[in-house]
């Protein structure tokens, strides 16, 4: 309850602050906007996966060199190294790139960017990168009608990309009032510590702004009006640099540990470079007087020479680090680990039992019953069930007699992210562990195996009938709605049902109780379909009612007899008992 | 045919005759021990007043009985 009112408080409270300060509405909104396409993009990316674009970045990611050239490129076009860093941490999501292959794209990323530098310098003004915006948008609506995933993915790409790109448009937007408020002039220094603290300017103005190349254009606008001197304009491109890393590194929060490892060595790649060139400032920037009359620069075009000491600052980059590409992201895994939630780690795996057998075959087994713990929850979630107080067949019909409320469970993604890790874990112990085994202990870590796969299944039957289910509890007709809210009964009945026979203790009892269970979940069977049929002649329901009613009802039914199967391997031991449960199964 | 092989077959057939014993011993203790259960269920059914407790313990009695027929037939 607290943190219901906390949040409509904060709520309310931002809603105030939007209204309030127009400026900071429309930064706000360009955030959101940018958000947004980054999600479109990520979708964008995993629908076309499948298709030509993996093969494309093979092609041209194949080496190092390739990589870093891709990125020069790819950043020279879309004129912004932000929008690549985004493709490339989206493309290390889906993995369609590896680490190695995505630092190289940001490493050229970052010279490619240094093209905007030269652009602004020669014409003068900024290229409107929002102008690209309302025809991607439309494109990416018109594809998303296609029915084919791969021009669907396409559509999407360009979605993100459209409002990515009006996001950053109106960040720029917001943050007008804040680039007038900023008189560089007021601030010119000279010495070490001018160069110091215009770096951090730099850094600040870049991470505030979200672009480079708007800082860039503050600067080079300055210095051609003579507002700040020309040692201060580079200090603030190499603050500019720096802070552009920010953007990658904030991007690469929502993303997976290999899209934060790329903005780590990009942020490593900026950082080592900055140093050196903030080092040999001197030098640099002599070297750039020198060479600047061999391309056409006259000695007093401060904003070119700009332009040129951005790209050396990159190139700098390029020929020191690119040797040790490989070294920087075994330092990036090192840094950022793999995170692993705590239902996906093996309580029971022990190494040290992989060699005794009998202990090995204890370890899988509890490990199972985690596995099944831990997809039980899931279970209930799925369909609508709070498992705290929910222990007995009484604590379900309060829960049930109650109006359903919706709990958002995703089990493809408590799947992928947690159970999966566990499954897996399971399946290699038990590989290992039999290496040592006589063949009838061979034949019970099978057996478990088997259960373990049973309990994905059926964690998988308990996603594939939960849309219907969902859908059909809201129905306003109420003979659907009894039947969904039936299905539902009985699915959790059994997972009940099955924890009460764990929690006996002699087995002959457990036998009792699940050949109870295999009676009457046959018996539920027979009665659903003669009802379901009634239903249909009488006309209660629709025919599409009908059809996932029968649907469902056998995925449950199939889930249910699952289930008995698993609970016998997991909760009888007795191999004799086990074979009375067996046979009285084949004579039916 | 070698002594120690002679003397193998013979340790392998007292073993499995030793084998077969203690599992018939065994169904004859999961028969007694469902039998006990199966009277006793009887005896608790009649002091049942709701039709709803009767037909749950009716079901476990029919589970015990399909258990103990199958035992049965192991032996």
């Amino acid at each position: 309850m607290s943190k219901q009112l906390l949040l409509i408080f904060g709520f309310v409270f931002f809603a105030y602050f939007v209204i309030a300060y127009q400026d900071l509405a429309i930064l706000l909104s360009g955030i959101a906007i940018f958000i947004i396409g980054m999600f479109f993009m990520q979708d964008g990316f995993r629908l076309l996966s499948g298709g030509i674009l993996d093969k494309l970045l093979q092609k041209f990611t194949s080496n190092l060199f390739y990589s870093i050239l891709t990125g020069v490129i790819s950043t020279a076009l879309v004129q912004s190294s932000t929008i690549t860093s985004l493709i490339v941490i989206s493309f290390l999501s889906v993995e369609l790139l590896t680490l190695v292959q995505g630092v190289g794209i940001i490493f050229g990323a970052n010279l490619g960017s240094t093209t905007t530098a030269w652009i602004i310098s020669s014409l003068g003004v900024d290229v409107k990168i929002s102008l690209y915006a309302m025809p991607l948008i439309v494109f990416g609506v018109v594809l998303r009608f296609a029915k084919n995933s791969a021009y669907k993915g396409l559509g999407n790409v360009l979605l993100g990309l459209g409002f990515i790109f009006l996001g950053i448009a109106y960040m720029k937007e917001g943050f007008d009032t804040l680039k007038d408020s900023i008189d560089l002039a007021a601030y010119s220094m000279e010495g070490i510590l001018g160069i110091l603290v215009y770096i951090v300017i730099g850094v600040v103005v870049t991470v505030v702004i979200q672009s480079s190349a708007a800082t860039l254009a503050i600067v080079i606008t300055a210095l051609n009006a003579d507002s700040i001197i020309y040692i201060n304009a580079l200090a603030l491109v190499i603050g500019a640099n720096l802070g552009t890393t920010l953007t990658a590194i904030l991007a690469s929060l929502a993303s997976n540990e290999n899209g934060k490892r790329v903005a780590f060595a990009y942020f490593v790649f900026n950082l080592v470079t900055a140093t050196i060139v903030t080092i040999f400032i001197g030098f640099i920037s002599g070297f750039v007087d020198i060479t600047a009359p061999y391309l056409g620069i006259d000695a007093d075009n401060y904003g070119m020479k700009l332009a040129l000491f951005h790209s050396l600052f990159s190139i700098i980059g390029l020929l020191v680090l690119s040797p040790f590409v490989n070294q920087i992201v075994a330092f990036s895994k090192r840094f950022i680990k793999k995170k692993v939630s705590a239902h996906s780690k093996p309580k029971y795996l022990l190494d040290v039992n992989l060699t005794l057998p009998e202990a090995a075959i204890v370890s899988i087994k509890k490990e199972i019953i985690n596995l099944y713990e831990n997809c039980q929850r899931a279970m209930f979630h799925a369909i609508n069930l709070h498992t705290t107080n929910l222990k007995t067949k009484e604590d379900l019909e309060v829960q049930i007699s109650k109006e359903v409320t919706k709990i958002n469970t995703d089990i493809d993604e408590i799947y992928q992210s947690n159970l999966k890790i566990l499954y897996s874990e399971i399946i290699k112990y038990s590989s290992f562990a039999q290496e040592n085994m006589t063949s009838p202990e061979q034949q019970k870590v099978h057996d478990l195996k088997r259960s373990a796969k049973i309990i994905v299944e059926v964690l998988k039957d308990t996603r594939d009938i939960q849309r219907n289910l969902n859908f059909y509890l809201k129905s306003r007709n109420d003979f659907i709605k009894n039947e969904y809210n039936l299905l539902r009964k009985e699915l959790a009945s059994i997972l009940i049902d099955i924890n009460i026979i764990n929690a006996t203790e002699d087995e002959v009892e457990r036998l009792t109780q699940l050949e109870m269970l295999k009676s009457t979940i046959q018996a539920n069977d027979l009665t659903n379909s003669a009802k379901t049929d009634k239903l249909i002649r009488e006309g209660k329901i629709k025919a599409t009612m009908a059809t996932s009613l029968m649907n469902d009802s056998a995925t449950i039914y199939s889930t249910q007899k699952k289930l008995l199967e698993m609970a016998t391997i997991l909760f009888i031991d007795n191999s004799l008992i086990k074979e009375i449960g067996e046979n009285f199964n084949e004579t039916k | 045919m070698k002594l120690s092989k002679i003397i193998s077959k013979i340790k392998k057939y007292l073993k499995n005759e030793s084998l077969a014993l203690t599992k018939q011993e065994k169904i004859k203790e999961i028969i007694e021990k469902l039998s006990l259960k199966k009277a006793q269920l009887k005896q608790d059914m009649k002091t049942l007043e709701t039709e709803q407790e009767k037909e749950k313990m009716q079901k476990e009695l029919n589970a015990i009985s399909k258990l103990l027929k199958k035992s049965k037939k192991l032996i």
